[in-house]
Order: structure tokens, then sequence, then C-alpha cells
């Protein structure tokens, strides 16, 4: 499984939606598999939203890495900052970012989704992919994308967004200066505008981001993706995206 | 390995507590003043922080015990929970531990009967007593047992290296707890 780029994000944030459409804009075939975590099912009970979270065949997905789970005793702007030097410089080392790399590997090659049953937990442990965590090499081959400037993707959602997802689906999230850190600080790294779905930017936000005009059928597909996520998302957060 | 750690305090009459580290039964620190630190109430307060180069090899299987000491933690006017010191953060070579597991344990000598009555009792927390060399010692281990207030209270973190190892057979601490989920 070879991951072309990985979307960064914080939790409530959009990432999920964000990395399926890259994912249809590069392989508009990966449609149906993208639809399949946006199902119509989500109405019924948006607390278990992440139910049906898996994570795309090429694009990699990264969730709260920017502060320790700790991060009520800890200064978030400061630690988004050292995240986003350490990944602009290289990585050359297994143990630069190695939160980052070994949640990378967990939730992407492992897991396959950003969560995970106890129970299902106890039987990854036992397969393959989680016996090569022991090889730090191996780890940090699969990760090494996360040091690419090109291919690393963070959201900016807006706060009330993260707040109103946060409060429907039932999650804990934490605020940040991250959208004005990155680009104002950091403007070489590539940033995708959840906003600019409801703004009718998104193809250039695509195009941006994977370097190259999208065609007629990847803009079919990714408007399908985005009319379901339309379709599924609580009435609060979808008022929200259409006033704003 | 170096080993980084930051620390913050509650300051009651006492202004500044002194602390003495010992890394695998060798004082390496006997007398650390904590005069440049924030409250351990105040998320964003200022951390005071002290490297140590110690001889820990990473690439020798070893288990290892850090152990800061509180030299000055007396005070016959201070409320329980309302003084002390507190390890806020722990790097071990090139790993923050926030980002895994600070599995703390923490002992705060009882000296005053009070502690257990109008502490641990009201708190029904009386089974975490325990004896050590003949003396009533409050036991706490976990994330939080980060903060001793009581004269000769001791925080210890036992780890063992390969760091990278211990961390696997931890299973990455709340790095993955925090992808469990009961869906």
């Amino acid at each position: 499984m070879i991951k072309e780029y990985c979307v960064w994000y914080q939790t409530g944030a959009g990432g999920y939606i964000v990395s399926w459409l890259i994912q249809v804009a590069l392989d508009p075939s990966t449609l149906t598999k993208a639809l399949a975590v946006f199902p119509m099912e989500i109405n019924q009970d948006y607390s278990k939203w992440k139910k049906w979270e898996a994570t795309p065949p090429t694009v990699a997905v990264l969730s709260n890495s920017f502060y320790p789970a700790t991060a009520d005793k800890i200064n978030r702007d400061t630690t988004i900052r050292e995240t986003l030097t350490k990944l602009s410089n290289g990585g050359q080392f297994f143990w630069d970012l190695v939160h980052c790399r070994i949640k990378y590997y967990l939730v992407n090659f492992i897991f396959q989704s950003g969560n995970i049953t106890v129970q299902k937990f106890e039987q990854l442990k036992q397969s393959d992919e989680w016996q090569k965590l022991h090889c730090q090499d191996h780890i940090k081959q699969q990760s090494d994308l996360l040091f690419d400037p090109d291919r690393n993707i963070f959201v900016i959602a807006p706060d009330r967004y993260i707040e109103l997802s946060a409060l429907v689906k039932n999650l804990y999230v934490t605020t940040s200066n991250l959208a004005q850190i990155l680009t104002q600080e950091f403007p070489h790294l590539k940033t995708f505008d959840l906003m600019s779905i409801w703004s009718n930017c998104w193809i250039q936000e695509l195009e941006k981001i994977i370097n190259r005009p999208l065609s007629k059928q990847q803009q079919e597909a990714c408007e399908l993706l985005i009319n379901r996520y339309n379709m599924v998302m609580p009435p609060l957060i979808r008022n929200f995206c259409y006033e704003n | 390995m170096k080993i980084k750690i930051g620390f913050t305090t509650k300051k009651s009459v006492l202004e500044h507590p002194i602390v003495s580290i010992s890394v695998n039964n060798v004082l390496v620190i006997p007398e650390l003043e904590l005069d440049a630190c924030g409250s351990a109430d105040d998320p964003s307060a200022e951390i005071q922080y002290v490297t140590i180069d110690s001889d820990i090899r990473d690439d020798q299987i070893e288990n290892h015990c850090i152990r800061v000491t509180g030299l000055n933690l007396f005070d016959k006017y201070k409320v329980a929970g309302d003084f002390g010191v507190q390890i806020r953060y722990i790097e071990l070579g090139p790993v923050n531990l926030d980002y895994f597991t600070k599995d703390l344990i923490a002992y705060n000598p009882i000296q005053d009967l009070a502690y257990v009555t109008n502490y641990l009792e009201p708190e029904q927390r009386t089974h975490e007593l325990v004896y050590i060399e003949g003396k009533q010692v409050h036991r706490t281990q976990g994330e939080y047992a980060d903060y001793i207030n009581l004269q000769d209270g001791f925080i210890e973190l036992h780890f063992c290296t390969p760091l990278y190892q211990w961390l696997l057979s931890h299973d990455f601490g709340h790095l993955t707890r925090s992808l469990l989920s009961n869906f």
C-alpha cells in the first residue's frame, strides 16, 4: 500500500472528507469506497459517525498530531510550530516526529481507520502488520512521506465548524491557532480550506494539491461525494457551512 | 542518554521548593531549587527544565529508574494538596513521554494523620496507603501521579531500554488508547 499524500487534521475539522476527496480526485474509481464512509445511516445517530471511518487506499490521514493527548498542560501553538518545523526539516532520523510516524503507521497500515474497538485491536496485535512494528527501519520507510512538504496537506476549518462537530458528534476537541501559524509562518506547506467545499472553490483547492487540472470525470466523482457528504451532514453544521 | 525534566510548583509559605534527582540510585543532582517555574494550577505556566547527561545507553537491554525527591516540603501550616512539586514534562533521549505514557509513581510519606482523615478518607483513597520501611506512605500511580507535597516525598519513573521496544511493549500508551472506541 503506497500512500501519495497525508492529510493532517484536528478532530472535527473534516479530515476524512478531505482525504477521500483527494483520493477520488486521484482515482475516481474509488468513489464507491468513499461513499461507504459516508452512508445515509449516519443521519440516524451522528455520535456514531466514526463507526464508518476508513482510511483511503492511497491517501493517508493523521489526526491530532500537533500536540500530545495531555494537551491541557502545554502551549499548543508552541508544539504546532515545533511539529511543522521538524516536518519541514527532512526527517532524516527515525526519532524525528516519532509519535507521528507511529500513529501514521497504526492508523493507515494496521487499523485502516481512525478508531478501533478493543476487541479488534487485540486481534490486530496478532497480525503481520503489527509484527512489523518491531522493525524501526520499516516504520521509518513507510512514514518518511511525512517529511515531504509537497505530499502533506493540512486541513483548515473554522473554529465554529470544529465546535459544532464536537457538539453533534460528541467529540472532545481543542482549539489552537493552527490556521494562522500555517499561513503566516509556513506558507510553503499545502493547506486545504474545508469551507472551499461550500464556496465552490474546491476544484481549485484539489488542483493545487495534486498539481494538475481535474478532468471532467474526476470533477463529477468528487461532486457526487460532496453531494453525499452534504446529505449526511448534521443540519446544524450544514446550515453553518452554507451561511458562511 | 539525555534526560530532560520539567517542573512546576504550588507555592505556599515556602517560595522555592528544593528537590534532588537520582538516576538508577545515583544522586546526579543533590539540590535543585525550583525558583523559575510557574504554578502547577496553570496549564500555560512557565516550566523549569533541567537536563541530565546520564550514562544510559539505548542499545542496551536494561531497566532504569529516575527518582525526584522533595527536600524541603515541610510546612506545618500547609493544607494537604495545596503545596508541592509537580513533574510536568519528561523527555528521555529523543522521546517526549507526553506523546506516549508517563506512568509515574508518587510516594508521599504521611507525617500527620490529618492528611489521612481530612484528605484520603473523604476521597475514599485510603487503599492507596502502603508501608515502606515501617513508614506509612501515600502511594499513587499513573499519568497524574506527578505530584509530591510532603517532606521526603518522591516520584519515580521506571523505564527500560531500548526505548522503542519499551514503548512498543506498552502499545505506545495513550497514542494508541486515543484510537480505541466502542463502535
